[in-house]
């Protein structure tokens, strides 16, 4: 006799261990027609019986939201598997059980292997396998896939079950959705409706759940019906929607998880050791994820990290920029006038040393999120989130994009983009991705240092927080816009597992800072590092013409003529309180020329034309041609915007041996002030994502149209948002 | 001299950072989490990015 057993579970419930236990070294691997998710078969033999065994991918639930689950589903309808082992992780019972419902939904053989028992047991849960078997209709076998136990009693059970159909299993859904439920099954099955494939009330269901898979197999095989039936989901969904506020999805999901919590309510599972901490959870759930006093607490929490940032960096962070203008200084002093003395002193120390200058704060900043973050709090406001992230035509699993992406500052958008592969549904996928580059990465957390520590020294933790709040609402805003107009499509309901609260451990958190900051370290050293070498070349070359230097010559000669040489040098060596009246008005006509020569050359160089060219529309916001070959700088890192501001304010610096910061320096430079300085963080919130990001948002979304989108929506918003600011902040500040 | 050397350096960042975006152009580094994450301040922790 022979069999096709199908295993089948969530993600990491340790289904391809019991494939391999099973099969030992006698699987292949091959693919599903038409698509390109990999399945591995392989053979059991018992005494009596061979097993063809399927392993399916990890998936949560058998509607048709994501490709795992229609393969899954696929496989189950097309080739009725003589049983299906239902691998349940005993940790996670309730979660898991939520697919073994589905299974029993579609009338298949089941039989259920309780996997982790070892680690159930370790976290305090007890099992009383009996009464769920009983409960559940379905055979049910402890094992632990790991190392095999069980394996042989589970293959005793499912080939003495093997063959056995049973009964679909009949859940009530609440009063509308049976009503209308009865009524579809009463139309699908005089119809013959898809009858050959399914049970026609699981057809049913699957429209109630808006399975477009299903729908459009419905619409090709009896279009009459398959319209009728549209009718009737179309009506309930307005009743729920007017009565109860949701959607017909989120009311089936309840109710499934409420048939597995009554399951397990009966006896079947006890807390020993864990009981006392999810109660503690579930007590401090209720007032930290209250609606009124949850947002409250939301940015009493966002204001308390920003606050112990700024307050523990500060004094390291000073330190470092002494160091680096020390090691300027130093190098100025040992090396010869030449292109390489500038190269290392305004390329390489005054760029990558204005981004190393923030390694405190990065640090400091990473171990408040890591600390939020392993205590479960970050879940949390995902939770919270989930309500008005819908308003705006999102999801709640877009919260967590955003939190990678730099929601609390000091994320990544690369991996913010790639979280936004959780979502179900392509459109609130598509809307997520576009607008997670909003979040204020770790990248962009220097330039807000910087520019909060020039401008805003007073009021830091306010700016950031206002810096926070306005890239949440920009993002929200982009993202209602988009959902509104070019991808415009219903919001799907969102399913969340809150962990438990735990103590995160020093060790652990100082891990995560350390891991964080070498990161931060190794890109200074190499990507930003060489861009500011790039850009250094780019604000040097072409130097100016030999005549035009000729000129300012001549004009220092002329301004110490009827001077000894030694009396010339005295002017610029000598200290500012030994100079006379006469030889102060001298040593500033010499200083002036030089700065006038420095400035002249770097809007000769290909930066500083770029910078000039572009100067024409940014100076609406406040921006003058040095800010702009920052910005442009900051395309392939956002860290540049501050490095690149930091050589080339280095190269126009004249005296090197009066060491002042750039944050320093640009509080006297000439343009600069508080409204300049929050245009900017305007325009850095929302302009263009990196390189990286924009290559990742192609790979995403399967085209570039939506990478260029990305850059060209993002800047233009960018600008506008930075030139309105700038424009009427000028007018009320006059 | 002094202007060779500088040449050499700008010559070889410029061809080094070349290679790098062509790299991530072509999908040989990018920056998932496993294959070792270049990004600023690296990638938080996520249970997602597992999968």
């Amino acid at each position: 006799m022979s069999a096709i057993i199908v295993l089948a579970g969530n993600p990491n419930s340790g289904k391809t261990t019991l494939f391999n236990e099973l099969t030992g070294g006698r699987q292949h691997v091959g693919n599903y027609p038409g698509v390109t998710v990999e399945k591995k078969q392989g053979t059991y033999k018992s005494d009596t019986t061979r097993f063809e065994i399927v392993d399916l991918p990890g998936t949560y639930s058998l509607t048709a939201y994501s490709l795992e689950e229609v393969v899954a589903r696929d496989f189950l309808v097309n080739e009725k598997p003589s049983m299906v082992i239902n691998i349940v992780d005993a940790s996670n019972l309730e979660r898991n059980l939520y697919l073994s419902v589905q299974f029993m939904e579609m009338g298949l053989p089941v039989c259920i292997a309780l996997n982790m028992m070892d680690v159930a047991k370790k976290r305090g849960i007890e099992i009383d396998i009996e009464k769920l078997s009983t409960l559940l209709k379905l055979p049910v076998v402890p094992i632990v896939a790991r190392n095999g136990k069980g394996k042989q009693d589970l293959m005793e059970r499912v080939a003495a079950t093997v063959g056995r159909n049973p009964e679909p299993l009949r859940l009530s859904y609440g009063r509308d959705l049976d009503a209308a439920l009865d009524e579809m099954e009463a139309l699908i099955r005089p119809a013959g409706f898809l009858i050959h494939r399914y049970d026609p009330r699981w057809t049913a269901l699957k429209y109630l759940e808006n399975d477009q898979q299903i729908m459009d197999l419905g619409y090709g095989e009896d279009k009459a019906t398959a319209m009728r039936l549209d009718t009737i989901v179309q009506r309930v969904k307005t009743h729920i929607a007017d009565t109860l506020d949701t959607h017909p999805e989120g009311m089936i999901a309840d109710h499934r998880y409420g048939y597995v919590h009554s399951v397990l309510k009966q006896g079947v599972i006890r807390f020993h050791q864990d009981e006392n901490r999810l109660q503690l959870s579930d007590k401090i759930d209720r007032v930290v994820t209250n609606r009124f006093i949850g947002p409250v607490i939301m940015v009493a929490m966002l204001m308390a990290l920003y606050q112990f940032t700024f307050t523990f960096s500060a004094v390291p962070v000073a330190w470092l920029e002494g160091f680096f203008g020390w090691v300027a200084s130093m190098a100025d002093q040992a090396l010869p006038d030449g292109m390489m003395k500038s190269l290392l002193v305004s390329g390489i120390i005054g760029g990558v040393g204005g981004v190393l200058g923030f390694v405190p704060l990065i640090m400091f900043m990473f171990f408040g999120i890591a600390f939020l973050e392993d205590t479960g709090y970050l879940a949390r406001m995902s939770f919270m989130l989930d309500r008005i992230f819908r308003m705006f035509g999102l999801h709640g699993s877009s919260v967590m994009a955003f939190i990678v992406s730099g929601g609390i500052a000091g994320g990544c958008a690369v991996p913010g983009v790639m979280a936004a592969r959780t979502l179900k549904s392509p459109k609130e996928r598509l809307a997520t991705l576009l607008t997670v580059p909003f979040m204020n990465c770790g990248a962009k957390l220097p330039v807000f240092a910087l520019l909060t520590a020039a401008f805003f020294a007073e009021s830091q933790v306010e700016v950031m927080l206002l810096i926070t709040l306005i890239s949440w609402t920009g993002a929200l805003l982009v993202a209602w816009f988009l959902r509104s107009t070019l991808i415009r499509g219903e919001s799907t309901p969102f399913v969340m597992e809150l962990p438990p609260y735990r103590l995160p451990t020093l060790k652990g958190l100082f891990i995560h800072t350390f891991e964080r900051i070498i990161q931060y370290i190794k890109k200074a050293g190499t990507v930003i590092l060489l861009i500011s070498i790039i850009l250094w070349a780019m604000m040097t070359f072409p130097e100016l013409d030999q005549s035009r230097i000729d000129e300012f010559d001549a004009r220092r000669s002329h301004v110490v003529s009827g001077l000894t040489q030694e009396a010339a040098d005295e002017i610029r060596t000598l200290a500012d309180e030994k100079l006379t009246p006469e030889m102060t008005a001298m040593k500033e006509n010499l200083l002036q020329a030089d700065r006038e020569q420095a400035s002249e050359a770097l809007k000769n160089s290909i930066a500083g034309r770029i910078g000039l060219a572009i100067e024409t529309v940014t100076r609406f916001a406040g921006f003058d041609w040095r800010t702009n070959i920052a910005l442009v700088g900051g395309f392939a890192a956002k860290e540049v915007v501050v490095s690149t501001l930091g050589t080339a304010y280095s190269l126009g610096e004249i005296d090197l041996e009066e060491t002042t910061s750039l944050s320093e320096r640009l509080q006297t430079e000439a343009g600069w002030g508080p409204l300049t300085a929050f245009s900017l963080i305007l325009f850095t919130i929302f302009y263009s994502p990196c390189f990286v990001t924009v290559v990742c948002i192609a790979k995403e979304t399967g085209s570039w149209k939506w990478a260029a989108f990305s850059v060209i929506f993002n800047t233009a918003l960018a600008l506008t948002v930075s030139t309105i600011f700038y424009q009427v902040g000028s007018l009320v500040l006059v | 001299m002094d202007r060779i050397i500088v040449g050499i350096i700008v010559a070889l960042a410029a061809g080094f950072l070349v290679k790098r975006f062509v790299d991530i152009w072509k999908g040989k580094k990018s920056c998932d989490c496993s294959s070792g994450c270049s990004c600023s301040g690296g990638c938080p922790p996520d249970p997602f990015m597992k999968k």
